[in-house]
C-alpha cells in the first residue's frame, strides 16, 4: 500500500425506529459525532463518500446529495457507493483508497439508511429483491429465506442445532443491552428465542436482525495528518473485498460464504496477521447462522465447528475471540447502508478502550466483516491500535 | 407465452418465450454454448467464456438431490395475505416449501416443493425437477421426492 491510512474520528447516532428524524438528520447526528470525536469540523475535511444501500426505503433518488446538502459540504467531492448491506464497508474502502492514493488527506465516510418509512412487509419485499429478480424472486424468496437455506445446509453438513443459532441471538442481545445506541437494547432468553414465531424455516424471529434507521461516520486521515486530531489514531492495516454468485443455489457449498473466505485472505495478507491475532471482531450477523458461518469463514474456528464455538461461549468477552460485543446487527440494529461504517466505529472505540462494560480488555487488533446481500459482496477490514 | 408467465415482474429477456413455451410442454430448458459446450441453468443468452450469443436450448437432467430448502412463513408483500378487517380474526398461512435441487451434471434448480411435509424433508434426499402449469396460467418449476 502506498500510504498508510488512519481513522481519526468515529461517531454513530442512536439506532432504532427513528420516527423523530429524517435520513439527512440521522446523517448529521453521525457526522457531528465523528467530527467532535476527532476535535475538528468539516472545514478540515477534503472529500466525502456516502453509503446508502437502497433508494426504495427513503423515497430519494439522490439520497447522498440530500445528506451532503444538509451538511453544506459543497463544493467538495461527495458521491454514493453501493454494495447492498456491505455498502458501508465499500464506502470505507473507497475512502481508504482516496487517502492511500494521495488524492486527499482527510476523508469523511458516511453510511446512512432510513428503512422504516415503509412497512415491514414492504421492507421485506424490497430486501427480497436483493435476490435474483428473475430466477429466485418468483419462488417467494426473501432474505431470511436465503439464509434459512444456508442454515439447513449447515445443519445437514455439521449437525448445527437451532439451539446453537439461538445462542448467537442471546449473546448479541446480552451485549446490545449494554449499548445505549442500540436499536433493541434488551436481553433475551434462549427459550424466548426458540419459541419466537417462524420467519423462514428454521429461522425464527430472534434469528433475524432488525429493520433499523440509523447512520454512522468515520474520519480517515493520511499518515502526515493522523496526529493532528484530538485522540490517538487507529490504523487500517488490511482491507479485502471479494464476491460470489448472485444465486446462492449456484455456489459449491451453501454453508460457506466464499466471498468471506476470499476477502479475509486478502485482508489478513495485507495486514500480515492471521485470525488468531484478532482481539475483537464485528461480523455480519444479519441472521444467527450468518454469524456462525463467519466464525468459520474468517478462520476463528475450524469449518463446521461454529455451532460448538458459540455453545462454548468462545465469542463472549473472556472467550477466544469476542464477537459483536456491540450487540451486532441483531440487537444494535441493521440500517443497511450504515452497518459497515458502524462496525468500524465500534472497532475504533474498542481499540481506544472506550466501550465501558462491554470493553474487550487490552484489545489491540480488530476486524470488521460486512456482507452484501447473501454473500454477493463482502468487505473485511483489519485495524490496529496506534 | 411470455416470460412474465414465469417471472413475476420481468417480461423482457433474450431467452423469453422458448423457455416458457417449453415449460408449458413439460420440459425444463437450459442453454448450451455452441462454441465451448458449457451448459447453463438458469438458461442464458450469452456464454461468459466465449462472449458469444451462439446458444442452443437443451433439456436439462431432471433427477438429482435436494441441496437445501426452506419455507417462507413471512412472505414478501406480493405473496402476502391482505390484513383481515374482521375484529379478533387471525389469518395464518401455511407456506409451500421451496428448495434447490442439484441435478445430474451439477446444474442447480430452484423450485416449489408442494404436497410434502416440511419436517420430513432432508438435505440429500433424491429429488426430481418438473415443469408445471398453475391454475392461473403461470408456469413454474416443482421439486418432488423420488
Ligand atoms: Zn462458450
Amino acid at each position: 500500500m502506498k500510504h498508510k491510512v488512519a481513522i481519526v474520528g468515529a461517531g454513530q447516532g442512536r439506532f432504532g425506529v427513528r420516527e423523530d428524524a429524517s435520513q439527512r438528520e440521522l446523517a448529521f447526528e453521525a457526522v457531528a459525532a465523528a467530527l467532535k470525536d476527532a476535535g475538528t469540523t468539516l472545514k478540515d475535511v477534503d472529500s466525502m463518500v456516502t453509503a446508502v444501500a437502497a433508494d426504495e426505503f427513503s423515497f430519494a433518488l439522490q439520497p447522498s446529495a440530500q445528506m451532503h446538502d444538509y451538511l453544506e459540504f459543497f463544493p467538495k467531492a461527495n458521491f454514493r457507493v453501493e454494495g447492498a448491506c456491505a455498502s458501508g464497508s465499500m464506502a470505507l474502502r473507497v475512502g481508504w483508497m482516496t487517502v492511500a492514493s494521495g488524492l486527499a488527506d482527510v476523508v469523511l465516510v458516511l453510511g446512512a439508511e432510513k428503512m422504516t418509512e415503509v412497512s415491514t412487509s414492504q421492507a421485506t419485499e424490497i430486501m427480497g429483491k436483493g435476490g435474483d429478480a428473475i430466477w429466485e424472486y418468483p419462488f417467494g424468496m426473501t432474505f431470511p429465506g436465503f439464509y434459512a437455506m444456508v442454515a439447513r445446509a449447515h445443519m445437514a453438513a455439521f449437525g448445527t442445532t437451532e439451539e446453537q443459532l439461538a445462542m448467537v441471538a442471546v449473546k448479541n442481545h446480552f451485549y446490545g443491552s449494554q449499548n445505549p445506541l442500540a436499536h433493541m437494547p434488551k436481553e433475551i432468553t434462549l427459550e424466548k428465542a426458540l419459541n419466537s414465531f417462524m420467519v423462514a424455516y428454521p429461522l425464527k424471529l430472534y434469528d433475524c436482525s432488525l429493520i433499523t434507521d440509523g447512520a454512522a461516520a468515520v474520519i480517515l486521515a493520511s499518515e502526515e495528518r493522523a496526529r493532528d486530531f484530538a485522540k490517538s489514531p487507529v490504523w487500517i492495516e488490511g482491507i479485502g473485498t471479494a464476491t460470489d454468485t448472485m444465486r446462492i443455489a449456484d455456489r459449491d457449498a451453501l454453508h460457506t460464504l466464499r466471498a468471506t473466505v476470499e476477502a479475509a485472505k486478502k485482508a489478513y495478507r495485507l495486514a500480515g496477521i492471521g485470525p488468531e491475532e484478532v482481539d475483537v471482531a464485528t461480523v455480519h450477523d444479519c441472521f444467527t447462522i450468518a454469524e456462525i458461518c463467519a466464525y468459520e469463514d474468517l478462520g476463528f474456528c475450524p469449518k463446521g465447528e461454529g455451532g460448538a464455538f458459540i455453545e462454548d461461549r468462545q465469542t463472549y468477552i473472556g472467550g477466544k475471540i469476542p464477537v459483536n460485543v456491540d450487540g451486532g446487527l441483531k440487537s444494535k440494529g441493521h440500517p443497511v447502508g450504515a452497518t459497515g461504517v458502524a462496525m468500524a466505529v465500534e472497532i475504533m472505540k474498542q481499540l481506544r478502550g472506550e466501550c465501558g462494560s462491554r470493553q474487550v480488555p487490552g484489545a489491540e487488533v480488530g476486524l470488521t466483516h460486512n456482507v452484501g446481500g447473501s454473500g454477493q459482496v463482502v468487505g473485511v477490514t483489519i485495524y490496529k491500535k496506534d | 407465452m411470455e416470460f412474465k408467465d414465469f417471472s413475476l415482474f420481468i417480461k423482457d429477456t433474450k431467452i423469453g418465450s422458448t423457455f416458457t413455451d417449453a415449460l408449458v410442454s413439460g420440459k425444463i430448458f437450459g442453454t448450451r454454448c455452441g462454441r465451448c459446450g458449457r451448459t447453463f441453468f438458469p438458461p442464458r443468452a450469452e456464454c461468459p467464456d466465449c462472449l458469444e450469443e451462439s446458444i442452443e436450448f437443451v433439456e436439462i437432467p431432471t433427477r438429482g438431490r435436494l441441496l437445501s430448502f426452506t419455507a417462507i412463513f413471512v412472505p414478501p408483500a406480493h405473496y402476502g395475505i391482505p390484513r383481515s378487517k374482521m375484529p379478533f380474526a387471525k389469518v395464518t398461512q401455511i407456506p409451500c416449501p421451496v428448495g434447490v435441487v442439484e441435478v445430474e451434471g451439477g446444474l442447480r434448480v430452484m423450485g416449489w416443493i408442494p404436497d410434502v411435509d416440511l419436517k420430513a424433508l432432508q438435505v440429500g434426499d433424491p429429488f426430481e425437477v418438473q415443469a408445471r402449469t398453475l391454475k392461473n396460467g403461470q408456469v413454474t418449476i416443482v421439486l418432488s421426492p423420488i
